[in-house]
């Protein structure tokens, strides 16, 4: 199958005040297939936000490319690029701030039409009265304005107006850390239902990684501006190799009282991107560190079976 | 003899004409050495419960309607001013949801850690940075000379939460509160604030009250746990308990509806449908009767009280087997 979307050695550099630069995304390579999720995991300062809006081009990466059905989305201009964003859309994190207080439902969802000429007045009303009822949202909802909703009807909302254009690929930028667990639920449901509804692509970034696992067909676990482990979700789960991975697992508390953890914590900090490990970029926390660690940056190893790619930075393989 | 004791607590805000109640009859204890959690969704009520059971919350618009609190014999519902002063940040420590917002960022760390010594250990200059840096030693800062020097805005949100914690603890307090400790931080920091937490209570023997949203960290942390929901608490049982058999639809419900590790994707998750009734739209009986699948025609006509069965307590008409 030709992949929908195919990144390569993606890189953005963000200039330092007084000189330097910070790699927030260094070297990112994945192809996605259409109808899979890819699910980003990793901390705050990752750069897995800054990987989602590279892939969009909402902000211009410094290397590396994507191309999309084929087309290098990183040689476009704007004016060529917004036929392309049809086909890809992002729900943002925080329905709070993601939609504009002063505009009724109804509007902030067929604005993605208006901004694209599409469909006459009527044509837009029906659009936006099947997408309501889509995201299980009552036909009234249109008239009414965002501050009348709880976060979970507004993030259904925000759900409803990414699919206002029937995108391919919607990168979901942590869409369910600002809602309760009840909600949270709701919310997930709806994303899986219309995955397999409309055959859309997923690209899931969050924190949290039992929420990432569960909806993912393949997980990335990023560090530092890079991907330091790639694989099926299962198998990530299952069958982790880096040390990171392996703490990060560790480290989620699970709802079961008898479970033992089974790795050691890892300690400190993530360190400031401005001024990365040398080596490896996790050795300071790994308790595997070696010499050769500290001095030698460790390239992607297949680690997986045929057909079951599964690739990990690390030099203990 | 019980740290703190709350009985029958309720916390109106609003002026006396059109109070609206927030807090309703909510009871628990808690003993020296122990830790309870306080779990339940965004404006259940569990922050509010806790910060007017101590006295934090201001007064207007917070207003404690009945029910009284005792802190070591002590009756806080009524005490004054200096009596209350003489315990906070001496005998009881409180470590608040946002390192951000909670320190001054126009004092160095150092002197924020200090204060409280000052106002409840006066000692000499010597002696009070000696001991801020043996606390800070103790909750896991390196190169403490330096921290105290430094401005809250020039640390990373991980040291700042134990900057927090530390300050909360200067003082060895008996009671130490926890109001969503680790949630603004990644999972492999709040790991290692947990042992943290977890060493310190053993060493210090002081009761741990910890308000969270997070199942999973309660699991991992508690002793006991009071689930909460509208105002009320709805279940409470020893941790082992609630996680085995919950009996209450709504802790039911939360626990179905998180994704855990081992969940096979495609098993869509269970749901609570609806959301939580605002303070003062709460219905006559169980407020979680509208949502609830176990409801019957009683659970809308009347509220049921929390009744326990061997230290397992619901507040339910028709529990989950």
């Amino acid at each position: 199958m030709t992949p929908l979307l195919q990144v390569g050695e993606l890189t953005k550099a963000f200039p330092l005040k007084g000189g330097g630069q910070i790699h927030a995304v260094n070297g990112v390579t994945f192809d996605q297939a259409p109808g899979e999720t890819i699910g980003i995991v990793g901390e705050s300062g990752c750069g897995k936000s800054t990987l989602g809006r590279l892939i969009l081009q909402l902000i211009r990466p410094s290397g590396g490319s994507v191309r999309f059905r084929g087309t290098e989305l990183t040689l476009l201009s704007e004016p060529a690029m917004r036929p392309m964003r049809r086909h890809m859309q992002m729900i943002f994190q925080d329905p709070y701030a993601s939609l504009d207080p002063r505009m009724r439902i109804g509007d902030l969802i067929a604005q993605p039409l208006v901004i694209h000429g599409l469909g006459t007045r009527a044509e837009r009303n029906k659009a936006v009265a099947e997408l309501l009822e889509t995201c299980g949202l009552p036909a009234e909802a249109a008239a009414r304005h965002p501050h009348e909703f709880s976060g979970g009807q507004r993030q259904r909302v925000c759900i409803a107006r990414a699919l206002a254009l029937s995108p391919e690929f919607i990168v979901a930028d942590e869409p369910v850390s600002a809602l309760d667990v009840s909600i949270q639920s709701q919310i997930l449901n709806l994303m899986m239902d219309l995955q397999r509804r409309r055959g859309l692509s997923y690209l899931f970034i969050s924190h949290n990684l039992a929420v990432v696992k569960y909806v993912s067909d393949r997980l990335a676990v990023m560090y530092l501006g890079r991907v330091v482990e790639m694989g099926p979700a299962e198998e990530i789960y299952a069958n982790a190799r880096h040390p990171y991975t392996r703490a990060l697992i560790a480290a989620v508390p699970e709802p079961d009282p008898g479970r033992v953890r089974d790795h050691a914590v890892v300690q400190g900090d993530l360190p400031s991107p401005e001024n990365p490990p040398s080596g490896c970029r996790f050795h300071p926390r790994c308790p595997q560190a070696t010499q050769r660690c500290r001095n030698e940056a460790p390239k992607p190893v297949q680690v997986g079976t045929a057909g079951r790619a599964h690739l990990v930075e690390c030099h203990l393989y | 003899m019980t740290l703190l004791a709350v009985d029958a607590l309720s916390v109106g805000f609003g002026p006396a004409s059109a109070r609206v109640p927030v807090v309703d009859a909510v009871s628990f204890s808690l003993e020296r050495g122990e830790t309870l959690g306080l779990v339940g969704e965004s404006g259940c009520g569990k922050t509010v419960t806790v910060m007017s059971a101590v006295r934090l919350l201001p007064s207007p618009p917070a207003h404690l309607t009945g029910g009284s609190v005792r802190f070591d014999g002590i009756e806080l519902s009524t005490a004054s001013a200096g009596q209350l002063r003489e315990l906070w940040g001496n005998r009881i420590g409180v470590v608040f949801q946002n390192p951000m917002t909670s320190l001054n960022p126009t004092f160095t760390v150092g002197f924020q850690l200090e204060e409280a010594l000052r106002l409840h250990r006066p000692m000499s200059r010597a002696q009070t940075r000696e001991r801020v840096m043996d606390m800070l030693v103790r909750v896991g800062i390196n190169a403490p000379e330096r921290r105290l020097a430094q401005y809250p805005h020039e640390l990373s949100g991980g040291l700042r939460q134990r900057v927090m914690i530390a300050m909360a603890l200067m003082c060895r307090p008996e009671l130490l509160i926890a109001d969503e400790p680790t949630t603004a931080l990644d999972v492999t920091l709040q790991a290692q604030i947990l042992d943290l937490l977890r060493s310190l209570r053993d060493e210090l023997g002081m009761g741990i009250l910890m308000i969270t949203h997070d199942l999973g960290v309660v699991a991992e942390f508690c002793d006991r746990v009071a689930v909460m929901y509208a105002g009320r608490v709805v279940e409470s049982a020893p941790v082992a308990d609630l996680f085995r058999a919950p009996w209450h639809p709504y802790t039911r419900g939360l626990m179905d509806s998180i994704p855990r590790l081992e969940t096979p994707r495609n098993q869509p998750l269970a749901t609570i449908e609806g959301m939580v009734p605002s303070p003062g739209r709460r219905p006559a009986g169980c407020a979680f009767a509208e949502r609830c699948p176990r409801a019957m025609d009683r659970c809308r006509a009347e509220a049921p009280a929390l009744t326990a069965t061997a230290g397992h307590a619901v507040a339910c008409w028709n529990p989950v087997p």
